[in-house]
């Protein structure tokens, strides 16, 4: 669910309106002022395709934050130079923050420049207008951030409330706890094993950065459906967004779990992955010990899985 | 004041900033400009000083869809009455309308209201402003708007792919119903497998009204969720049902702790008529299916005594 095309496409279409508008400002003379819009289309555009073509997403918004502190500062010297004309400019600065950063970011950017524009209002305007125009931006810059902030707190807690995850389709990281909680829980009342298997795509890092998104989330969907037909009723199947899944068996014992490893391996070996060709799976798993928590449980199912693909790295290292 | 909600602390803060702003303007407005956008102004000002004295007493009109509307239209008005009596300094309301209108109302809805208002928004810059101007105005507009409509599409977008990997009732806590009949169905084998008890639990509320308001359903609702979810066990799991009712899935459990735990809920809630709350309950038998427990419990819906 990333947010950078959409943000490209919006400073895409801010520099076409900034071109339209130099073209106007040109031609009632204003040299100056059209000098600036054209240093703002200059910071814009490169942004735009920047964010376009990039990958990772946490640049993003560093980069983000440069193209809107550049663009803020550019409007407060437009402010200096014409103040009635640019207070129309930065009555759109508040919205654009709030919709390209993290509502924190925002707010401290944003305010920083409300503050400067009272400044600059207040030493080009007589007392009466400076006010009524503070009072109308402010009641705007509020209006920017309540609009964002409701989105924001709606958009957490349904995040909240998902229990699936989009990716793969099996149940996310959150309701692995929720549900590993639940069923220590019942064994402890019905004195029952519980095993816990983890499950991860070999290279799933490269196989992403090679075969883009689109064809690695269609292999976590077939991985997730070809596990789901080998569980009884009552286990499930969880993903954590990065490339491993868990299993959860209840009322299994180690065994039980060791004959799931064996099915699995033989399963997706006879499996052509159309686009990717074989994968290689590293499997650790864990049987639920007498006092021990959720937390604790999944970290050692987790640690086995580690120690697993460290063997076969080293395997692999022993056979060259 | 600490038992509001964030969002509610934020549009009271809002309601007030805006109210006692716009009070500030027509104060200043009323000297240099006409009597009747002063007043025009103040009214409006009161309107968001009543909105955030409902907002301190929690006090939730019935008609509060009627809210959006008003606001959306008195904006309307009251940009158009700038050309008028305003002047320039208060052509800036034009900015208003398209971040309100995509905030409060639906994607669609939205841009239709948007669309219809942008002549309108045409007219006022013309009347109100000089040439340079004019296409700086109509381009912050445009900015204006269409980061308002990025707002509310990616608004949308989010939710439509969130929605259906929601697993719980955000009031409530409980479990969507259509979970209920698959869990169920894997509980049945579960307990088939392992030779265990599984109860199912039908919980019907009493309604005083016949025809309640959509708040007091919920509130009563929300009373009867904290109760049950204090009684279960951490490996029950309660659905919520056609708005108004719960059903419960209580795995190794018979029908004598189903009654215990029926007691405990309708203790729980601090509600007069809590003892008028029926509950029915249906043990797993042999050949039974998710479909026939569901009937059972339903069937045996009854008051339950101490």
């Amino acid at each position: 669910m990333a947010k950078d095309p959409a943000v490209s496409l919006l400073y895409t279409i801010i520099a076409m309106v900034c071109i339209l508008l130099s073209i106007s400002q040109y031609i009632f003379g204003h040299y100056d002022i059209m000098f600036l819009t054209m240093i703002m289309i200059g910071i814009l555009l490169p942004g735009a395709i920047f964010l376009f073509l990039n990958r990772e997403q946490s640049n993003g918004k560093y980069v983000n934050v440069l193209i809107l502190i550049s663009l803020g500062t550019i409007i407060q010297y437009q402010l200096s130079i014409d103040p009635d004309l640019s207070i129309h400019f930065a009555f759109s600065f508040p919205i654009i923050c709030y919709f390209i950063l993290p509502i924190s970011w925002a707010i401290q950017i944003t305010f920083i420049f409300m503050v400067l524009t009272f400044y600059q209002v207040s030493t080009s305007h007589s007392m009466t207008d400076s006010l009524r125009l503070c009072f109308t931006y402010l009641v705007f810059d509020l209006s920017s951030f309540c609009y964002a902030y409701i989105n924001t707190v709606k958009r957490q807690s349904l995040l909240n409330l998902t229990v699936t995850d989009y990716q793969s389709g099996a149940y996310n990281n959150r309701h692995l706890v929720e549900k590993l909680n639940q069923e220590i829980a019942r064994s402890a009342v019905t004195k029952r094993t519980l095993s816990l298997v983890a499950v991860t795509i070999e290279d799933y890092g490269q196989i992403l950065d090679i075969h883009g998104t689109n064809i690695s989330e269609r292999l976590l969907k077939e991985f997730h459906y070809t596990v789901n037909g080998l569980l009884r009723a009552g286990d499930d199947v969880f993903h954590d967004c990065k490339g491993t899944f868990y299993i959860l068996l209840p009322n299994c014992p180690i065994e039980g779990a060791l004959v799931l490893k064996e099915r699995l391996f033989k399963k997706i070996a006879s499996i052509q992955w159309q686009d990717i060709g074989d994968i290689q799976l590293n499997i650790g798993f864990a049987t639920l010990e007498s006092s021990e928590n959720a937390q604790q449980f999944l970290q050692r199912a987790s640690e086995h899985l580690v120690k697993q693909q460290k063997t076969a790295l080293r395997l692999l290292a022993f056979d060259k | 004041m600490n038992s509001y909600p964030p969002v509610h602390l934020i549009k009271l803060a809002y309601c007030l900033i805006l109210g006692v702003g716009l009070g500030a303007i027509a104060v200043l407005d009323y000297p240099s400009s006409h009597l009747v956008f002063s007043i025009a102004t103040m009214l409006y000002s009161v309107l968001f000083l009543i909105n955030a004295m409902l907002l301190i007493f929690k006090y939730k009109l019935k008609t509060e869809g009627y809210l959006s509307q008003t606001l959306i239209v008195s904006i309307f008005a009251y940009s158009l009455l700038s050309v008028k009596y305003g002047g320039a300094l208060n052509a800036f309301w034009i900015y208003f309308f398209p971040v309100v209108a995509f905030f409060l109302f639906k994607l669609n809805t939205a841009i239709l209201l948007t669309a219809i208002y942008i002549p309108v928004a045409l007219y006022i810059i013309i009347e109100t402003s000089e040439p340079l101007h004019q296409a700086q105005m109509v381009l912050s507009f445009a900015v204006i708007t269409t980061v308002s409509l990025f707002l509310s599409f990616v608004k949308t977008r989010t939710n439509n792919l969130l929605e259906p990997l929601i697993g719980r009732d955000l009031n409530t806590g409980a479990q969507l119903e259509k979970f209920l009949r698959p869990t169920l169905a894997i509980e049945i084998t579960r307990a088939e497998r392992e030779g265990t008890g599984l109860l199912l639990m039908q919980l019907k509320i009493p309604f005083n009204d016949k025809r309640p308001h959509k708040h007091e359903i919920e509130e009563i609702v929300t009373k009867y969720a904290k109760s049950i979810s204090d009684n279960l066990r951490p490996f029950d799991r309660y659905y919520r049902l056609d708005k108004q009712n719960f059903s419960i899935i209580l795995p190794h459990a018979t029908t004598q702790e189903g009654t215990r735990i029926a007691q405990n809920i309708i203790h729980g809630v601090t509600l007069d008529n809590a003892n008028k709350t029926t509950f029915g309950l249906a043990s797993l038998n042999v050949g039974d299916t998710a479909d026939s427990l569901i009937h059972t419990a339903q069937k045996e819906l009854n008051y339950v005594s101490d």
